[in-house]
C-alpha cells in the first residue's frame, strides 16, 4: 500500500493524525471492497474544521481511470490548489484467485474563512463511458477560539490538542479544567414524567489521551435508562467559544419515573494525558512527549420532572407519548375447553418499553393464564419507537353468549399536553359447545361451594325487634295446660264411668220392679173391666204388657219388636211355649182393639192369661 | 290546723307539678332522639347496599340498642362485621340471630361460611347432631306448642282406648298412645332445652383476632404452657370462670370446652358470650 500524496502540507499535526486516520480506513475498505472491478466514486467525508484551518476533500475513483472532476466550489472557503491526484493497487490472492483494485484519489485543498455550516457538492467524473456522481456533504465550520492570538500568521492557525508550541500544552503548566473536562448534559431542562430525554456524557480536551478509565460512572437514580449507540469518534467542537476535540462517552434514553428536581451522580474518570516538554537539543529545541495522570469529575447535572397533570383519567397506567393500539381475538368461532388468544397491541412512540399490561375482564367462566408480553422496540434517536404486544390465553368454559368488555387505552399525549384514550372494540362472543367434558367446571363447583355470604334481609320491623322474648316453655300457665288437658281427660272418663253405672243401676231397678209396676197396670185394667168399654180395657192390658217386657229385658219400649221380644226371652232362659203365648197374647189385644166386635166377650179369660204371664215371667 | 293543711296541699300540687313537667320533659327529649326504627333499619341497610359496611355495623347497633334485638337484625349485622372484615363478631351476630331464630336457613349458611376452618375437629356423635338439628328444627315457642299439641293428640288416643266401643279402635288407641306417649315426651323435652338454649348464655365466640388457650388459667410463660390457639370466630362452651387478680394481663379466665375432648382456660376479653 502506498501513499503518494504530493500535497506540499505544513507539517500541521492534525493532518497528518488525519491522514494516518485516513489510511487505516483504507485498509479496512480495502479489506472488504468487492473486488469485481466495477468501478466506483464517492467523497471521502471531511471532519469538521476550523475558520483559517486548511482542510482537504478528497474524491476517490475506484476501478477506473479518470481526469478528476471539476474543483467543486464550497461557500466561505477558498481554494487553495488542487487537484492533486494519487493512485494506488492493491492486490490479493483469494482461494488462489488474484483480485486487483485500483484507486484514485483527487484532493483539493481549501482553507475555511467564515465559520457555518457549508455544503462540499457533488461532483462527477467520466471512466470509461460511465459517469459516475459522488454525494455531498456538510461541513461544519467552527469559528476561531476567543482568545486566540492567532489568526495572524495565516494558516498556522493554533489548533487544539496539536499544538506543542502552546505553552498551555507544556508539562510545567497545569492541566486546566478549561482544556479539559467531562461534560454530562440533557438534551431538556424540564420534563413530564416518563418523557423521554437524552442525557449525553462528552469529553472535551485539547490534549492527546493515552488513557481513559471510568472510575464511577455517573448514575440516573429515578430514571429508566436506555443505553444509546455511541460512535466514540472525536470530532472538533465549539464549546464556550473554545475548540476542543471532543467525544460522546455515553448516550442514554432517560424516561424519568420521579417527580421533583433530579440530579445525576456526578461520575469520577482517571485519565492519562499527554503534554509536551520543550528540550533543548543543542541547536534545536523539540518537544518531548510527557503523560500527565489526572482525576477529573463531570458536572452534576440536573432536570425538573414535573409531575402529569391530574386529574389523571381512570385507567391510565403511564403511557407518555404517542400511540395506536388495537385488539383482536383468534379465533373467531369460540369453543369450550379450546384455547383462545385475545391480542391486545399497542404501537407507537414513548416509553412502549415500560407499559404495564392492560387488564382485560373476561368472563367468570373463562379460565385466564397469565398473558404474555411481546415488546418489539427500536431507540431511534431521542426516542423508542416500536411494538407492545399483550396476548391473553384464555378457555371458555361454559358454551353461551359473552361479552368480552373493552379496556381503553390511556396515554398522556406530549405534544398537546393531554390525555387522549382509544376506545377499543368490545366482544360478544358466542361460544359453542366443543369436544371434551367441562372437568374443570366440575370442580370449580364442588371446590369453591358457597362462594360468599348471603344477602342481607331488607326491612326489618320494629315489631320484630324487642328486648324481651317470652317462651312459653317457662311460663308455669304452659304446664298447667297440660294439667288441665290430663284433668279435663280423667274428669271426662269419670263422668262417662258415673254415666254408665246409674244406667246400669237403673235397668236393674226397672226388671226388679217390673212385675209390681205390671200387677199396677192390670189393676187398672180391671178397673175398666165392666165399664163396657173393652177398648179400654185392651189399650190398658196390652201398655202392661209392652211395659212389662221393656222393664224385664232392659230394651226401651220404642224399641220392642216382636222379633226381639222373642229373642231375648229365649235368651232369658223362657220356653218356647210361654213365649209364644205371650206373644198370642199382644197379637190378641191388638186384634180385639181393631175388631168390629171389640172382644168384649174375651175380656176376663185375657185377663187371668196377662196376670198368669205377667206372674210366669216376672 | 288549717294553715298547715294548706301548706301540705300546697307542697304536694309543687311537687306534682315538677314531676309533671320532668316525665313530659323526658319523654319530650327522649322522642327526639329516637329515629323510627323502620327508618333506622332502611338507612342501615342501604349503607350495606351502598358498601359502606362500617356504617352500616354502626347503624344496626344502633337500632339493636334502640328497640331491642331481632332475629334479621342480628343476621345483617353480621353481614356488615363480615364484609368490614371482623369475622369474629360476623359469627357472634349470626349465632346471637339463630338464638332468637334456630330455623333460619340463610343465617346457618352465612354461618358455615364465616366460621374459620382450622378449628378443633367437631367430635360429636351422629345422635347428638340428630338431635341438634331437631332441635333447630323448631322456634322454642314453635318446639312448646308442638309439644303441647302432640300431647293432646296422645290424650285423644287415650281416649279412644277408653271410650271406643269396638276392640280394633280400642287397640289401634292403644298402641298409637303409647307411642306417642314416647314422641311426646322427647318433644317435651326438646321444648325445655330449646328454650334453655334461647335463655342461657354458655357459649361464647372468640372476638380477638386470634386466641392463645392454657391448660391453666394464666398467660402463657413458655412453650409447654401454651396447648392451643383459636382463631377469630371459633366457638367455645363455658364451664367455668375463675378471677386471677394477682395476674397482670389478664383478671378473668374461663373453662371452656372445644369439643367434648378438649377443655382449657381462656381470657375472658378474648371472647364475647353469645
Amino acid at each position: 500500500m502506498i501513499q503518494a500524496n504530493s500535497q506540499v502540507n505544513d507539517s500541521s499535526k492534525a493532518m497528518k493524525h488525519i491522514h494516518k486516520y485516513l489510511l487505516a480506513l483504507l485498509a479496512a475498505l480495502m479489506a472488504v471492497l468487492p473486488a469485481f472491478g466495477t468501478p466506483s466514486y464517492r467523497l471521502i467525508p471531511v471532519q469538521t474544521v476550523v475558520v483559517g484551518q486548511n482542510f482537504t476533500v478528497t474524491f476517490r475513483l475506484t476501478n477506473g481511470q479518470s481526469n478528476g472532476p471539476q474543483p467543486p466550489s464550497i461557500n466561505g472557503c477558498d481554494l487553495l490548489y488542487g487537484p492533486s491526484v494519487s493512485t494506488m493497487e492493491s492486490t490479493t490472492y483469494v482461494n488462489g484467485r488474484m483480485e486487483s483494485t485500483t484507486y484514485m484519489d483527487f484532493s483539493y485543498t481549501y482553507r475555511a474563512k467564515t465559520a457555518g455550516t457549508v455544503t462540499i457538492p457533488a461532483t462527477s467524473v467520466t471512466a470509461g463511458n460511465q459517469k459516475l456522481t459522488s454525494t455531498s456533504q456538510t461541513l461544519k465550520i467552527l469559528p476561531a477560539e476567543q482568545n486566540s492570538n492567532g489568526g495572524s500568521s495565516g494558516g498556522n492557525q493554533r489548533q487544539p490538542r496539536t499544538n506543542a508550541d502552546d505553552d498551555s500544552q507544556t508539562s510545567l503548566a497545569p492541566i486546566s479544567a478549561k482544556d479539559f473536562f467531562v461534560q454530562v448534559s440533557f438534551s431538556k431542562k424540564t420534563a413530564y414524567e416518563m418523557e423521554p430525554i437524552v442525557a449525553t456524557i462528552k469529553v472535551y480536551t485539547k490534549y492527546n489521551i493515552t488513557e481513559f478509565m471510568a472510575n464511577t460512572q455517573p448514575t440516573f437514580n429515578g430514571f429508566l435508562s436506555e443505553e444509546l449507540p455511541v460512535t466514540g469518534n472525536a470530532e472538533l467542537e465549539n464549546y464556550n467559544g473554545q475548540n476542543y476535540y471532543a467525544a460522546v462517552l455515553k448516550r442514554c434514553l432517560l424516561y424519568p419515573q420521579k417527580t421533583g428536581t433530579l440530579t445525576i451522580n456526578a461520575g469520577t474518570y482517571d485519565v492519562t494525558l499527554v503534554q509536551y516538554e520543550r528540550v533543548s537539543m543543542g541547536y534545536f529545541v523539540t518537544n518531548r512527549p510527557v503523560e500527565r495522570k489526572v482525576t477529573t469529575k463531570t458536572n452534576q447535572a440536573s432536570i425538573t420532572i414535573l409531575p402529569l397533570p391530574e386529574p389523571k383519567p381512570a385507567g391510565f397506567s403511564g403511557a407518555v407519548g404517542k400511540f395506536t393500539a388495537s385488539t383482536k381475538i383468534e379465533p373467531e368461532l369460540l369453543k369450550t375447553n379450546e384455547a383462545a388468544n385475545y391480542t391486545y397491541t399497542i404501537q407507537g412512540t414513548g416509553n412502549i418499553k415500560y407499559l404495564s399490561q392492560p387488564v382485560i375482564n373476561f368472563p367468570p367462566t373463562f379460565d385466564t393464564y397469565t398473558p404474555k408480553s411481546d415488546i418489539d422496540v427500536k431507540t431511534t434517536g431521542s426516542n423508542m419507537t416500536g411494538t407492545f404486544k399483550v396476548d391473553y390465553t384464555f378457555v371458555p368454559q361454559q358454551p353461551g353468549k359473552f361479552t368480552i368488555p373493552a379496556t381503553p387505552f390511556i396515554y398522556f399525549d406530549l405534544d398537546t399536553k393531554k390525555y387522549v384514550t382509544l376506545d377499543m372494540e368490545s366482544y360478544n362472543v358466542n361460544v359453542a359447545k366443543g369436544r371434551g367434558t367441562s372437568v374443570t367446571m366440575q370442580e370449580h363447583n364442588i371446590d369453591t361451594g358457597i362462594e360468599d355470604i348471603l344477602y342481607i334481609k331488607l326491612g326489618s320491623k320494629e315489631s320484630d325487634q324487642s328486648f324481651t322474648r317470652n317462651y312459653v316453655a317457662g311460663e308455669w300457665w304452659y304446664w298447667l295446660l297440660y294439667a288441665v288437658a290430663t284433668g279435663g281427660l280423667i274428669t271426662v272418663v269419670a263422668a262417662y264411668r258415673r254415666k254408665l253405672r246409674l244406667r246400669a243401676d237403673v235397668r236393674n231397678h226397672r226388671m226388679t220392679k217390673a212385675g209390681k209396676v205390671a200387677t199396677k197396670r192390670l189393676k187398672e185394667a180391671r178397673a175398666v173391666m165392666n165399664t163396657g168399654n173393652p177398648d179400654q180395657f185392651y189399650a190398658a192390658v196390652s201398655k202392661a204388657i209392652w211395659g212389662f217386657l221393656s222393664d224385664k229385658l232392659g230394651i226401651p219400649a220404642s224399641q220392642l219388636t216382636r222379633g226381639n221380644i222373642s229373642e231375648e226371652l229365649h235368651k232369658k232362659g223362657v220356653t218356647e211355649e210361654e213365649t209364644a203365648r205371650t206373644i198370642e197374647l199382644l197379637d190378641e189385644c191388638e186384634a180385639a182393639r181393631f175388631s168390629p166386635s171389640g172382644g168384649a166377650d174375651r175380656i176376663p179369660e185375657v185377663y187371668s192369661q196377662a196376670v198368669e204371664v205377667i206372674k210366669k215371667l216376672s | 290546723m288549717k294553715t298547715h293543711d294548706n301548706f301540705l296541699y300546697k307542697t304536694v300540687r309543687l311537687t306534682a307539678v315538677c314531676m309533671l313537667i320532668t316525665v313530659f320533659g323526658a319523654s319530650a327529649i327522649h322522642a327526639q332522639e329516637r329515629i323510627p326504627a323502620e327508618k333506622l333499619n332502611a338507612t342501615a341497610d342501604s349503607a350495606y347496599k351502598a358498601e359502606d359496611y362500617g356504617e352500616a355495623r354502626d347503624l344496626y347497633l344502633q337500632s339493636i340498642n334502640t328497640y331491642g334485638p331481632s332475629a334479621k337484625i342480628y343476621y345483617n349485622l353480621g353481614n356488615a362485621y363480615y364484609r368490614a372484615g371482623d369475622i369474629g363478631h360476623a359469627v357472634l351476630s349470626y349465632e346471637r340471630s339463630l338464638r332468637l331464630d334456630p330455623t333460619d336457613k340463610d343465617t346457618r349458611q352465612n354461618l358455615r361460611f364465616a366460621t374459620p376452618k382450622n378449628l378443633p375437629e367437631d367430635d360429636s356423635s351422629f345422635l347428638f347432631n340428630v338431635h341438634k338439628s331437631i332441635l333447630n328444627g323448631l322456634t322454642p315457642n314453635g318446639w312448646a306448642w308442638s309439644a303441647f299439641g302432640l300431647f293432646v293428640v296422645f290424650l285423644g288416643a287415650v281416649a279412644l282406648y277408653i271410650f271406643s266401643p269396638k276392640i280394633m279402635w280400642r287397640k289401634v288407641g292403644f298402641f298409637s298412645a303409647l307411642v306417642l306417649l314416647f314422641i311426646t315426651l322427647y318433644a317435651v323435652f326438646v321444648a325445655i332445652e330449646s328454650r334453655k338454649q334461647a335463655v342461657t348464655h354458655l357459649d361464647a365466640i372468640v372476638t380477638a383476632p386470634s386466641s392463645t388457650l392454657n391448660t391453666v388459667p394464666r398467660t402463657p410463660k413458655d412453650k409447654s404452657d401454651k396447648i392451643l390457639s383459636l382463631p377469630e370466630g371459633a366457638k367455645v362452651s363455658i364451664i367455668d370462670s375463675i378471677l386471677t387478680p394477682e395476674d397482670p394481663e389478664c383478671g378473668k379466665w374461663y373453662e371452656v370446652k372445644l369439643n367434648n375432648t378438649t377443655r382449657a382456660w381462656i381470657p375472658e376479653p378474648d371472647v364475647e358470650k353469645i
